[in-house]
């Protein structure tokens, strides 16, 4: 910075001499032809012509000095052009073959999902045999009989079968013979819980069931209700 | 621009400039009026392409120029020979010899059966 400083105010000074020298030898010849007896500025102008042209003159003066220092700065521009042209192409041409790879996997993509859709194996939903049984429920024998079977299971086990299926079940009456078993047997730690699915039932008398069975302990509701 | 009385011959600028040197510093207008003198004003430099000659001679070593005051006592730049330009001035002269008197003896042959 301070050396570019130096060299612009260097520069200036060179021009500043250069016109100093050509405007000295103009007055000179204009005094000269003054003292000759001619008009100031009819001198002025014959000094001027005998001079020729100052601009070009000037402009001579400033290259033999400056040469150098111009084709020098021509250069450093030019090569300052040069390098922004080759950053602004390399971005470009990063750009757009960005774009176009872009372009490509989006074509790609639309191409291949169909395909992607029709080779991807089918997804088969997990076979779960007792949610099955639930919805098969005919009646209340059978409801009572799938209960009994439940209550081999551990009791965690059994409530969580019970949760499962319980919405399965759509008739009211097949969900009372479901809770059946686990009041009468008494001997299931999860009773609460599964009268608890009664009790919270949608079907009022399936709550109704569940709540006589837990004020009388162990005796059946099913045959209660029916 | 100015129509010189007489075309300088190529490369005889300097030569002249040298020269008018040569008993010492001079500004650039004292030069060109030395130049008119010393050639009874027949040889007349076209007196702005003094200053790139100037320059450029500065340039190759042969004159160095300082700024002082002149007999108007106005700011002027004035130049000086140097020992590069003494040999410079002797060199041309020697050439300027050369060819002028290779010219005059041109002219002066009598053609033959004449």
């Amino acid at each position: 910075m301070g050396w570019f400083a130096w060299a612009e105010r260097s520069q200036a000074e060179i021009e500043a001499e250069i016109s100093d020298e050509l405007e000295f030898h103009l007055e000179q010849r204009t005094r000269e032809l003054v003292e000759a007896g001619m008009g100031t500025e009819e001198a002025r102008a014959e000094a001027e012509r005998r001079f020729g042209s100052l601009e070009r003159v000037r402009k001579d003066c400033r290259w033999v000095q400056l040469g150098e220092r111009i084709m020098l700065q021509r250069i450093q521009v030019g090569l300052n052009f040069v390098l922004v042209g080759a950053v602004v192409g390399l971005g470009w041409s990063l750009w757009s073959s960005n774009r176009s790879m872009r372009e490509q996997m989006y074509r790609l993509t639309a191409l291949l999902e169909p395909r992607a859709a029709e080779l991807a194996p089918r997804a088969t939903p997990a076979p779960n045999p007792i949610l099955e049984r639930f919805q098969a429920l005919k009646d209340a024998p059978a409801a009572t009989a799938l209960a009994n079977e439940l209550m081999a299971y551990s009791p965690e086990g059994a409530l969580e079968a019970l949760r499962d299926g319980w919405q399965s079940v759509r008739d009211p009456q097949l969900r009372i013979a479901l809770l059946d078993p686990f009041t009468t047997g008494g001997g299931n730690a999860s009773a609460i819980e599964i009268l608890d699915l009664g009790a919270t039932d949608s079907d009022a008398a399936v709550r109704e069931a569940a709540f006589r069975s837990t004020r009388s302990g162990t005796r059946g509701c099913a045959g209660a209700v029916s | 621009m100015a129509e010189p009385k007489s075309e300088l011959l190529q490369g005889t600028l300097h030569m002249l400039i040298l020269k008018a040197l040569e008993r010492g510093p001079l500004h650039g207008y004292a030069i060109v009026r030395r130049i008119e003198e010393t050639s009874d004003a027949f040889l007349r430099v076209e007196e702005g392409s003094l200053y790139p000659a100037l320059h450029r001679m500065e340039r190759k070593g042969w004159i160095e120029s300082e700024w002082g005051a002149s007999e108007s006592n106005r700011r002027a730049k004035y130049y000086r020979l140097t020992t590069s330009g003494r040999r410079q001035l002797k060199e041309e002269l020697a050439t300027w010899e050369r060819i002028s008197s290779a010219i005059a003896g041109v002219l002066r042959a009598q053609p033959k059966g004449a």
